[in-house]
């Protein structure tokens, strides 16, 4: 692993969940967010134009997009319902959209916002229960496309050995 | 036949282009009934309203390449062996103006009845549509609408979005080549739009500002 690459987990796990799969990363910071109180981006706009870089929405998230902003390398720990990662992870990427500005640029033949911060985070995403993978690798491309990074793929957490190799290798 | 419509945009009302939206369809189809998830005190009501509905339609706004976390919050109180069978639409809306920014959303749409048991009707999908209601002016908003009501028309008659309705709705999938020329070329005057857009929405500092440490 690069000496310097900051790693962060963003469990959304519930305790039973996540105990499997918690040990495998060793060398990150690991952030439970059950005991967070985070709500879902009600689409104001106010961390692109009133307030800008910053969620008008006061709670527990302000701590944990600090965090995002100072990894290299963030995990997405969720499980999948209904085909999706759960509401608990769709939150809090939504609310990542501060991380872009208003304004727009064509990159690759696209429309993108571009980038508030001069980084590129590179993005994995660790299913529990995965049922859909094809698709939330798909997404997870997509996502990490919309935030300027890169995906280091999605994995079923039991791919323990995939995961490691993606995380600490790339 | 009845409807369930279902705005799915967190935001209230007024400022909401899926609510808007949602008005719209409720006129064409006329035997339907409007609900909002925006209202969490209304969950109850507005879930045994789906899970009793054969024709649900959700209008949703696209958040970071898929559905709001908050309408996937609201799917998870559903019980889907509670769900009576049916049909599942969706009309998608997103910011940015190429179709195939709203296709990894709509490859989800396809998916996402199943779990309740119901066929997919199709998604209607149009980017192009951010701050429609609330921030375009009224001849966009009237022109949307004629755009709006004209598919639900089609849609009326098979109770589905049909490929060629949708296929024209949503306008082209990628920019031409000189269509992105054209938008390098005016990106001062983008920004120049947003300037005077966060000035009347209460901006006081750089759109651009970095309130927080990032390495």
């Amino acid at each position: 692993m690069s000496e310097n690459s900051k790693i962060l987990v963003i469990n959304t796990l519930d305790k039973g969940l996540a105990e499997n799969i918690l040990p495998l990363f060793t060398e990150a910071e690991i952030v439970n967010t059950n005991s967070y109180k985070i709500s879902p981006c009600i689409g104001c706009n106010s961390c692109w134009i009133k307030t800008p870089g910053k969620c008008a929405i006061k709670d527990d998230y302000e701590v944990l997009f600090q965090k995002i902003l100072l990894a290299d390398k963030i995990v997405f720990l969720a499980e999948e319902r209904l085909g999706m990662v759960s509401y608990k992870m769709k939150n809090i990427i939504d609310r990542m959209i501060a991380v872009a500005v208003p304004y727009t640029c064509i990159k690759n033949g696209q429309t993108r916002h571009c980038a508030r911060y001069k980084k590129c985070w590179k993005l994995m995403l660790v299913v529990v229960n995965g049922t859909n993978m094809p698709y939330l690798d798909d997404w997870m491309e997509r996502v990490a496309i919309n935030f300027h990074s890169q995906s280091l793929g999605t994995y079923q957490s039991l791919e323990r050995e995939k995961i490691e190799n993606a995380l600490y290798n790339c | 036949m009845h409807y369930t419509i279902v705005s799915c945009s967190p935001q209230n009302k007024a400022r909401s282009s899926s609510s808007c939206i949602a008005a719209w369809v409720q006129e064409v189809l006329e035997n339907a009934d409007i609900y909002y998830i925006n209202d969490r005190k209304k969950w109850k009501i507005c879930a045994d309203a789906i899970l009793q509905s054969e024709n649900v339609i959700f209008v949703i706004p696209l958040y970071v390449e898929g559905v709001p976390g908050i309408m996937l919050e609201f799917l998870e109180t559903l019980d889907p062996e509670k769900k009576k069978a049916g049909t599942m639409s969706f009309i998608l809306q997103g910011g940015f103006e190429e179709a195939s920014q709203l296709r990894t959303a709509e490859k989800y749409l396809k998916t996402l009845p199943s779990y309740f048991h119901c066929e997919y009707g199709g998604t209607l999908l149009k980017g192009g549509m951010f701050g429609m209601a609330s921030m375009r002016g009224k001849k966009f908003k009237e022109e949307m609408k004629k755009c709006y009501m004209a598919a639900m028309e089609e849609y009326k008659k098979k109770n589905y979005f049909d490929e060629k309705t949708v296929k024209e709705f949503a306008g082209p999938e990628y920019y031409s080549a000189g269509m992105i020329r054209l938008a390098k070329l005016v990106t001062p005057l983008n920004r120049l739009v947003w300037f005077f857009m966060g000035k009347r929405m209460g901006a006081t500092t750089s759109l651009k500002s970095r309130p927080y440490k990032c390495n």
